[in-house]
């Protein structure tokens, strides 16, 4: 392995500056639309999330519990939250580097925020080996009040689906059994924040099996996710001088389990149950502060129009690929509208929409309705990246239907950017975004 | 044999030691599978053979950049949580957070008495004389940070003197911290019990009010 030399650098930037003015230069006019709504989307979502990031400077929603349970283990003790412990020893490396203030315990969700972003782009581009798939994820993902909201908040649910994407696109991009050992541990690190990253298996599993860049056997070695989850556990355990063997370990997880069904019994004005997701029944508003006459919102809403428009692709894509499963006559139709690339990159993102569906339908019975929006994350996520890539397919056919479908997308994102990220407002101007009462704080 | 035209090293990665003879037969079997799903005219673009490094780097480039952004505009000094405590004889700049029907709706009962400040109300209830409008006349208050303590003197400001908005809204203040209440009892509105607070409370006097804009 060569170091590249500086020259070999700039020879390198020059000729992808090169390319990318091709690009441009072949590029008929909607698509040159699309790409400048796309590029103001990434670059705006990027500015969103960072400004202002440390207003307010005290705990807003879940983040007490996590900042506090963070400091703790800065502190070597016990932890006492209901979820594992990765989450929280990252976020108190964010304080270490700037102290125990709202900067210090919202910095390191932050960079996972962004991070999420350049993901959606690799994981748009590997499913569908497209560039502009990948483009399009990134500008949708970075545009969305639902990630933007996750990004600026010291919570766990950003960092855990930034693991899962890392983790998808390590397995979809895997060539060898190493690529899927760490494919693994990045799922093994995605469970170690939250418990439902575990479900990041399934499709990357999948996803390995159709891709056939590896040995179908070499899926076992996502069996290395338990591993990882348990070393991590034993080690914060070893942090706050707990018992931390296997065994001790095992029974602090087993009683977390145990605690998680039971968690039906609670009640909280937050919830929502898993069919109201879909249909934005009840976002949170993650951060709210009043000063003076404003008030600032960073609202969990997502972008309405792609946040329905993946709704309706959840209902209307299986059905139809079923239908055309079964009448084959009407193959020759569906694949002058989609190609089986793009079909088969939707399948998998939609089982990826499911696997993490499933936990919250399969537990509904013990946990009753105590579930909230944000575990719809890690579900929008995928369809966004899916939405991405049928977006880029039919852009080659109906450059000005894409086109026109990303610019109001754009405008949507224009709208509600003000109570994403937190811009002082009057109560007036929210409700003029928040139309319901549950979508109120 | 390549299954992805642009990445010519991919195939012999896959045959090595540690795979089993069926991978290097699967990969030979792939050109089949990726010609059948790929349309024809539309150009197949495969990630980059390090991906997993891009990704750890680019992750590194954030959290520098991020790093170096907070730094260079003096952030953390800028927004990060004041930490000084409440000291006794002390003022300390607050954002209270109020309705204007507070007024009526927030009073406390205590019989101590700090220098003229006291509470509206007697420990048994009963009020003293007429609390409205009086300067000297204890409320409970909330800051933005969730904050308990007693006040006198917010209504009494000439910022407050003007119509006050529907909404909830902030005030900022100087409060100067005269003393400190263990047993009082509070009232949040005014068809509301008086009950009584378990910690202790900070009792003190604002001035310089202003609704921040």
């Amino acid at each position: 392995m060569t170091l590249p030399t500086a020259n070999g650098a700039v020879q390198a930037w020059r000729a992808q500056v090169a390319r990318l003015q091709k690009a441009w230069a072949d590029m008929p006019a909607p698509q040159r639309f699309v790409t400048v709504f796309l590029s103001v989307m990434v670059v705006g979502g990027a500015v969103l999330r960072v400004q202002g990031l440390a207003w307010p400077n005290w705990f807003t929603f879940d983040e007490e519990p996590f900042v506090k349970n963070a400091h703790s283990y800065a502190l070597a003790i016990a932890d006492n939250n209901d979820h594992p412990p990765f989450g929280k020893l990252l976020i108190a490396v964010g304080m270490l580097l700037f102290g125990y203030n709202s900067l210090g315990w919202r910095y390191v969700p932050l960079v996972f925020g962004l991070q999420t972003v350049c993901l959606a782009y690799w994981l748009g581009r590997v499913v569908f080996k497209d560039r502009r798939a990948g483009f399009m994820a990134a500008a949708f993902v970075a545009a969305d009040g639902f990630f933007i909201s996750y990004s600026r908040s010291g919570l766990l649910d950003g960092m855990m689906i930034s693991f899962m994407l890392w983790g998808m696109v390590a397995a979809l991009s895997a060539r060898t059994w190493k690529g899927v050992l760490a494919a693994g541990a990045l799922i093994g690190f995605s469970t170690s924040v939250k418990w439902s990253g575990v479900m990041t298996v399934i499709p990357a599993a999948l996803g390995i099996l159709l891709w056939r860049r590896v040995s179908i056997f070499a899926i076992l070695w996502l069996g290395v996710v338990p591993i990882v989850h348990t070393l991590i556990w034993m080690g914060a355990l070893r942090l706050t001088g707990k018992p931390s063997d296997v065994v001790s370990t095992w029974k602090v997880i087993v009683g977390l389990y145990k605690h998680h069904l039971d968690l039906g019994h609670y009640k909280n004005e937050l919830t929502s149950p898993w069919y109201g997701w879909p249909i934005l029944m009840h976002p949170v508003v993650i951060k709210l502060s009043t000063s003076g006459l404003k008030s600032r919102y960073s609202s969990s809403i997502g972008n309405l129009l792609l946040w329905f428009t993946t709704t309706l692709l959840v209902v209307v894509f299986p059905i139809a690929t079923v239908v055309v499963a079964v009448r084959t006559r009407l193959e020759r139709y569906w694949l002058s509208f989609l190609d089986a690339r793009t079909t088969r990159g939707a399948l998998l993102m939609l089982l990826g929409w499911f696997s993490f569906m499933a936990p919250w339908l399969a537990t509904r019975s013990t946990r009753g309705n105590y579930t909230f929006s944000h575990y719809y994350l890690p579900c929008y996520s995928f369809l966004l990246v899916m939405l991405a890539g049928l977006c880029s397919h039919l852009e080659r056919k109906h450059g000005k239907l894409i086109a026109g479908y990303i610019g109001v997308a754009f405008l949507v994102s224009l709208f509600y950017a003000p109570v994403w990220g937190e811009f002082p407002m009057s109560v007036a101007a929210a409700h003029a975004r928040l139309w319901f009462p549950n979508w109120r704080p | 044999m390549n299954a992805f035209p642009d990445e010519p090293a991919a195939a012999p990665e896959i045959a090595t030691a540690d795979s089993p003879p069926a991978a290097v037969a699967e990969a030979e079997a792939e050109p089949k599978a990726v010609a059948e799903t790929a349309q024809p005219g539309v150009p197949e673009d495969s990630p980059p053979r390090n991906l997993l490094l891009y990704t750890v780097f680019g992750f590194l480039c954030i959290g520098v950049a991020v790093w170096l952004i907070f730094a260079f505009t003096g952030y953390k000094d800028k927004y990060s949580q004041q930490t000084e405590g409440w000291h006794l004889g002390g003022t300390k700049m607050l954002e209270i957070t109020i309705i204007r029907e507070d007024k009526k709706n927030l009073a406390c009962a205590s019989d101590r008495d700090f220098s003229g400040v006291r509470c509206g109300y007697r420990a048994n209830g009963q009020p003293v004389g007429t609390p409205e409008g009086d300067a000297h006349i204890l409320q409970p208050f909330n800051t933005v940070k969730n904050e308990l303590f007693l006040a006198a003197g917010l209504w009494q400001a000439p910022a407050l003197k003007e119509p006050l908005p529907k909404e909830r809204f902030t005030v900022v203040c100087n409060y100067h911290v005269v003393g400190v209440l263990k047993a009082v009892s509070l009232r949040w509105s005014l068809t509301g019990s008086f009950g009584p607070v378990e910690q202790s409370v900070a009792v003190g006097t604002l001035s310089d009010c202003v609704i921040p804009q």
